[in-house]
């Protein structure tokens, strides 16, 4: 009987279960051009966490800025102080997830002053559409009070300003595949999960016959 | 959302959750029979797979739990079966957390366990397994979705967040789980009862 269950069970999840397998957990991912943090929360790769509310806090855990995440489930807003923003999304059924943009992500020209960051009417496209829009994607579509746009290529000669925003548009996707990696699940890891799972059991079932043994003899 | 993930529950409800299942390991371990352990196991298995069946229900992801079938087919010893996955699910999936593994153990363990009891109580009143029993499978299925639903619900409001919002929503988005649930505990129990009855939970249900 163990067999044919154990057998129709694994066939039912194998049929079942997406390839490659993903985390169902909420996730959050956020990054930095110029002096905004936009960012999504996902389920996985094409599972975005729409509609679902978040709050910013500072290092002392003061709140900067609330939101909720659109139909994209992404967000966006401007920062205008130079220091950790711990961004935390909280679907309420027990969903919860935050990221931590650090100070060191920020520009420089921003001051540790007071302020609160500005909305963004229209997020720059993120994740999957990346590709897609990259070529047309040139210029923030916010209005942000820097006085520079950064262009899709910076010429050697340009401001560091220009530079650095460049480099972390074209970074970004590489950072987005490198936490959807961290956070996607492989074979290797449930293969791992049932190996830990017969060998407790072989462990417990030696010692229980052990122990059957000692009280035979012992009595 | 079944698992709950570290740093949402306050410590009362942690502190809770660690002692709940402690106690109901300890209770379990210690009237476990060797022989049972191959299908402890075997479940401990299952329910470690079940999580990665997942779909989106709404604006929120869910997976199937199976807690109800491990306490039908295990009754007590649910509780170190779902322990132990639960913890390999933390550690190697991401799932839930290790801090919150007390609180999320016994929400998944102690409806298991009532389920089982309950299966259990049924299927010691009758001569043999009727068509009525595997319906009661399959509802066992569906009731260990439904329990834990609310648990995690009240693990959240005693955390602080709004309990009628938190359990609506949470119940509405395991609808399709319990559903699914209920169909694959029924025609699992089914085979098994007609191929090998004597592997359910307690041993001598026939004799009683």
């Amino acid at each position: 009987m163990s067999r044919k269950h154990t057998v129709l069970a694994a066939t039912f999840f194998m049929a079942v279960t997406l390839s490659p397998l993903s985390a169902h957990t909420l996730r959050l991912f956020a990054s930095v051009e110029g002096a905004q943090i936009i960012g999504y929360g996902y389920f996985n790769g094409s599972n975005r966490a729409m509609q679902v509310p978040f709050t910013v806090t500072g290092p002392d855990g003061e709140p900067l800025y609330s939101g909720v995440t659109d139909d994209q489930g992404q967000f966006a807003f401007t920062a205008t102080r130079r220091i950790d923003h711990r961004i935390r999304i909280n679907s309420g059924d027990g969903h919860a997830a935050d990221f931590t943009v650090s100070a060191a992500e920020l520009p420089d020209r921003l001051e540790s002053g007071s302020g609160t960051p500005q909305h963004l009417e229209t997020p720059p496209t993120l994740g999957k559409d990346r590709d897609r829009s990259r070529d047309q994607e040139n210029e923030s579509p916010c209005a942000v009070s820097s006085p520079v746009r950064a262009g899709a290529v910076a010429p050697l000669s340009a401001p560091p300003l220009l530079v650095d925003e460049a480099i972390a548009r074209q970074i970004r996707p590489l950072r987005e595949q490198l936490d959807s990696y961290h956070n996607t699940i492989w074979w290797h890891d449930v293969m791992g999960g049932i190996g830990y799972i017969i060998g407790i059991a072989g462990l417990a079932y030696g010692l229980g016959q052990h122990k059957a043994g000692k009280d035979r003899v012992s009595s | 959302m079944a698992h709950i993930p570290d740093g949402v529950v306050s410590l009362p409800v942690l502190l809770a959750g660690a002692g709940i299942t402690i106690a109901g390991c300890g209770y379990a371990l210690r009237q476990l029979d060797p022989e049972r352990i191959p299908q402890v196991a075997i479940l401990a298995a299952v329910f470690f797979v079940a999580a990665l069946v997942h779909f989106p229900v709404g604006p929120s992801s869910v997976h199937l739990i199976l807690n109800g079938i491990t306490g039908v087919m295990l009754g007590w010893a649910a509780f170190p079966a779902i322990l132990v996955a639960l913890l390999l699910q933390a550690v190697l999936f991401g799932f839930g957390g290790v801090v919150v593994l007390g609180v999320n153990t016994m929400n998944m363990a102690v409806p298991a366990v009532l389920c089982g009891l309950l299966f259990a109580a049924v299927l010691r009143r009758t001569a043999s397994p009727a068509r009525g029993v595997v319906m009661l499978a399959g509802f066992c299925g569906a009731l260990g979705v439904f329990l834990t639903a609310l648990a995690v619900a009240a693990s959240l409001a005693v955390s602080g967040q709004e309990f009628v919002p938190a359990a609506r929503l949470i119940l509405l988005t395991h609808i399709p789980v319990m559903l699914i649930e209920a169909v694959f505990t029924a025609a699992a129990v089914g085979l098994v009862l007609r191929v090998k009855p004597d592997i359910f939970w307690p041993k001598d249900w026939r004799t009683v």
